[in-house]
């Protein structure tokens, strides 16, 4: 081949630009072919090398250069030489196989420069080699991989777009029409301008601003969150992300993407930041754990404040089925089994209050919420917070348990006994309260006390503003007047209720009827007045046999043991008119007797009219010859018509007993004068009795005038039962007596009678 | 043998003073009696003699129930102001009624309560008692 390599060096050196061209070109080889004798071509160093060999180890193998080509590449290679020589064009330019020495193929790029002889056939033929095989590799590898991943994305059914920018076309996959609802045969000339059409018409501006900075090179990704439309119209929440994958001095040219459905879980991740939110915020006044069930690693994490709840150590590693376990057995963890088994089918929320058994053992109310977290349409973490309630939900249920408690014992409360809250509207009401107050009892819970009752005034009003205040009002009985003029006696209380936390939480209101009660006490009052004079006049009785009658029989026997001892002679003249004297008296004492033991309340059936000028007339007849022995002058002012309603024996005893006292206490200084007026006053009459005789001092006995045996004079005939008696009777006739009197100036008695 | 130089009956009963007197004079209890018709009576006879009384006590009979001043309000007054030696007294009185007894007992001063009718006898008894102590 020394013609050759003698050949070309003349060319290169008679020729610069065959030089340049080689200069520029030749890195991996040089080679000189013959196109006449084709398996004749020089080859440089630098070819051998690239192959594997050398100028000797060639020299030494049988074959020609021809036999280190890939042979369906040589065939390509002498096509194409005819081709470019029939054209005209004599630059070959050609990526050809060769084998390297250890086997593997080598990439080269071959160009040539094609030379003719003077019939214009190829004879010749100057190339250079740049070995390409890395690249090639790469290329082919890329290939395969894309292959693979076309193959992945449709088996995930990831909705992929292809978007060639200078065109404005798209490419969409099978997914993507499925995601917006379209078939695969639809949408085979999809355009950017069909998609914009698509997109919500709010969420353009910021793509096109984030494709613009993207286009720039500014952001390495697009990615954003939009909205389409699908097919039926309804709009759906994907993910799109996306990167230009090819650009044409510097332009984007090509760009490819995918998105994601995120309908399903747009609504947890809002959640999710609703908690993370409320977390943090709350984190900082209560104490708030956390915590996340990772789905994917089957892991739990619990955050500190969550391991102190559970009463476990700092180290303790949770699993996903012992947490579960914390829950007080039956309602309590069959409830966070079934919620958090939804929220990792259905992606469903939850938030509930639960109890659990602290490893110390402690029975805890908590509060857990749970958030599932989705990716690519799977969960993949429910997480959540974990508070201790255990105080709040003891409060609420001691102050609910005090508040059933309450309201079952006021609702069986035997009395009138109601429940307010602070607006006095019914919390509670007993049966006896609905009853007293005609009040429905279905719809009464939650009524307003004012809107029941408007009559209710300013004062009650004010009472219950009181009791809110703190105060208990209290009225034991209080009279009201009923419209038919009867009385109603109640007794009412008004005082505040107190809660959990020992602040007023409204009214109580207590009323009862005591009318009844009061009556009987009116009654009882009544039949013990009736004891108490029943008593008395007994009493005055036995104080009448004791004292007076014994001391009459006692005289009367000490007179009868002395005259036994004394002469008969001397007893006919001292004795006589002693036993005289004393027989009298006994029967005197025996009359007021028998007026004290007849006495009685009970004798209305006996009270008559009666003409009262001929009662006293008569009265006056029967003492005529006291009052002629008296020297009397009686003065009588009385109607003839005047009537009294009285019982007949009593009024002759009064009569009878104000007279003969008129006369016993006159003074013995002046002229008995005594008058007797009857005048009317009221539905009463007034039998006056006014004398000029001794008087009694006022001052000092009127407290006893009308005692029994009370005598105020030293008078022989002072025995003390008269008025006694005489006020008896008449206060048994319902009157009255009435006495004004001055020592030795004279007695005046008003007495007052029904007419 | 005269116990007493002076007794005194206070009572407003005539007759049972008539008889009294008569039982007095038989049992010669004293040298001379005196009738007071009530307890003021009986005070202002017998608080001005007080010094007669200091060597020879004054016997004294006490009715209950009498006009003016009645005998508790005459026990009350007399033995504020007598020392104890000057007087004995005894309460008598028809009352049979035991809240008197009681309460004429409560006055130390009283020596003994006598229902009424009084005969020569039962007065020599309880003279006879008073003597013995």
């Amino acid at each position: 081949m020394d013609y050759l390599h003698k050949e070309y060096t003349d060319k290169v050196q008679s020729d610069n630009q065959i030089a340049e061209f080689l200069q520029n070109t030749a890195v991996d080889g040089l080679w000189y072919w013959d196109l006449k004798q084709q398996e004749n071509a020089w080859i440089n160093d630098q070819f051998f090398e690239a192959i594997g060999l050398t100028a000797e180890v060639f020299a030494g193998m049988e074959n020609n250069w021809l036999d280190l080509i890939f042979p369906q590449d040589l065939k390509k290679v002498l096509k194409l030489i005819h081709h470019l020589v029939a054209e005209g064009e004599f630059i070959f330019d050609r990526t050809v196989r060769y084998f390297h020495h250890n086997g593997e193929i080598v990439w080269m790029r071959c160009r040539g420069l094609i030379f003719c002889d003077e019939q214009g056939k190829a004879s010749r033929m100057v190339g250079a080699h740049i070995n390409v095989t890395s690249e090639k590799v790469n290329e082919i590898n890329l290939a395969q991989k894309i292959k693979r991943f076309n193959q992945i994305i449709e088996g995930t059914g990831l909705a992929t777009w292809e978007w060639n920018i200078e065109k404005g076309s798209l490419l969409l996959n099978d997914n993507w029409k499925k995601l917006l609802g379209y078939e695969p045969h639809e949408l085979k000339n999809a355009t950017i301008d069909w998609w914009t059409g698509h997109i919500h018409p709010e969420d353009l501006a910021i793509i096109r601003s984030l494709l613009l900075a993207h286009f720039k090179g500014e952001i390495e990704k697009f990615e954003l969150d939009m909205r389409l439309r699908q097919k039926d119209g309804t709009w759906i929440f994907t993910t799109c992300k996306g990167k230009v994958i090819k650009r044409i001095r510097g332009r984007a040219t090509l760009m490819t993407g995918y998105h994601e459905d995120l309908s399903a879980i747009k609504k947890s991740e809002a959640e999710l930041l609703h908690y993370q939110d409320l977390l943090e915020r709350t984190n900082k006044v209560a104490k708030i754990g956390t915590w996340e069930v990772d789905i994917i690693k089957n892991e739990m994490y619990w955050s500190k404040e969550t391991k102190q709840i559970h009463e476990v150590d700092e180290n303790f590693v949770p699993k996903i089925t012992g947490g579960i376990q914390f829950y007080k057995e039956g309602v309590n963890r069959d409830r966070i089994t079934s919620v958090f088994n939804l929220a990792s089918s259905e992606g469903k929320s939850f938030d509930e209050e639960l109890q659990i058994i602290t490893q110390k053992g402690n029975l805890k109310w908590i509060r857990t919420v749970g958030v599932p977290q989705f990716l690519n349409n799977k969960l993949v973490k429910v997480y959540g917070v974990f508070q201790d309630i255990t105080e709040r939900k003891f409060q609420e249920e001691a102050l609910q348990a005090s508040y059933n408690q309450t309201k079952l014992f006021i609702e069986q409360a035997p009395s009138a006994i109601a429940m307010f809250d602070k607006q006095v509207n019914y919390l509670a009401a007993s049966k006896q309260w609905i009853k007293d107050y005609q009040l429905d009892d279905k719809n009464l819970i939650g009524q307003s006390h004012y809107t029941l009752f408007p009559e209710i005034g300013e004062d009650w009003r004010k009472i219950h503003q009181e009791g809110l205040k703190g105060k208990v009002i209290r009225t034991d009985e209080a009279e009201f007047k009923r419209a038919d003029g009867s009385s109603q006696w109640i007794t009412w209380e008004v005082r505040p209720w107190y809660n959990a936390a020992n602040q007023i939480g409204g009214l109580l209101m207590y009323t009862a009827d005591v009318t009844p009660l009061i009556k009987a006490r009116k009654e009882a009052k009544l039949l013990l007045d009736v004891m108490t004079e029943q008593n008395e006049r007994l009493l005055n009785f036995s104080h009448i046999v004791s004292h007076n009658l014994r001391s009459h029989t006692s005289n009367l026997s000490m007179l009868i043991d002395l005259m036994e001892k004394e002469p008969m002679q001397d007893t006919q003249e001292s004795y006589f008119p002693m036993f005289k004297k004393a027989t009298e008296n006994l029967a005197e004492t025996i009359r007021h007797l028998n007026e004290v033991a007849n006495m009685n309340r009970q004798s209305n059936e006996q009270m008559k009219r009666l003409n009262l000028r001929e009662y006293i007339q008569k009265n006056i007849s029967s003492l005529e010859a006291s009052f002629l022995e008296a020297g009397a002058e009686v003065a009588i002012e009385a109607s003839a018509e005047a009537t009294v309603y009285a019982i007949p024996a009593y009024l002759d005893s009064i009569l009878l007993n104000l007279m003969t006292n008129a006369i016993k206490y006159r003074s013995p200084e002046r002229q008995l004068k005594l008058a007797i007026r009857v005048y009317e006053e009221g539905d009463k009459v007034v039998i006056c009795f006014e004398d000029n005789g001794l008087g009694i001092d006022l001052k000092r006995h009127r407290h006893k005038v009308f005692g029994m045996y009370k005598v105020f004079h030293t008078h022989k005939d002072a025995r003390g039962v008269g008025l006694f008696i005489t006020k008896s009777q008449i206060e048994a006739m319902n009157g009255k007596i009435e006495i004004e009197s001055e020592p030795n100036v004279g007695t005046k008695f008003n007495i007052y009678l029904d007419r | 043998m005269k116990k007493f130089d002076l007794a005194c009956l206070i009572d407003d009963d005539e007759i049972f003073a008539f008889g009294a007197k008569r039982i007095i004079e038989m049992s010669e209890i004293c040298h001379e009696l005196k009738i007071l018709k009530n307890g003021q009576e009986a005070i202002d006879f017998l608080v001005p003699r007080l010094d007669e009384f200091t060597t020879r006590p004054v016997f004294i009979l006490l009715d209950l129930n009498m006009p003016v001043m009645d005998g508790w309000q005459f026990l009350e007054e007399f033995t504020a102001v007598a020392p104890e030696k000057s007087a004995v007294i005894y309460v008598i009185s028809s009352s049979i009624d035991p809240a008197d007894i009681e309460r004429a007992r409560s006055f130390n001063r009283v020596s003994n309560y006598m229902v009424k009718p009084i005969t020569k006898d039962s007065l020599q008894s309880i003279l006879d008692e008073e003597l013995n102590r």
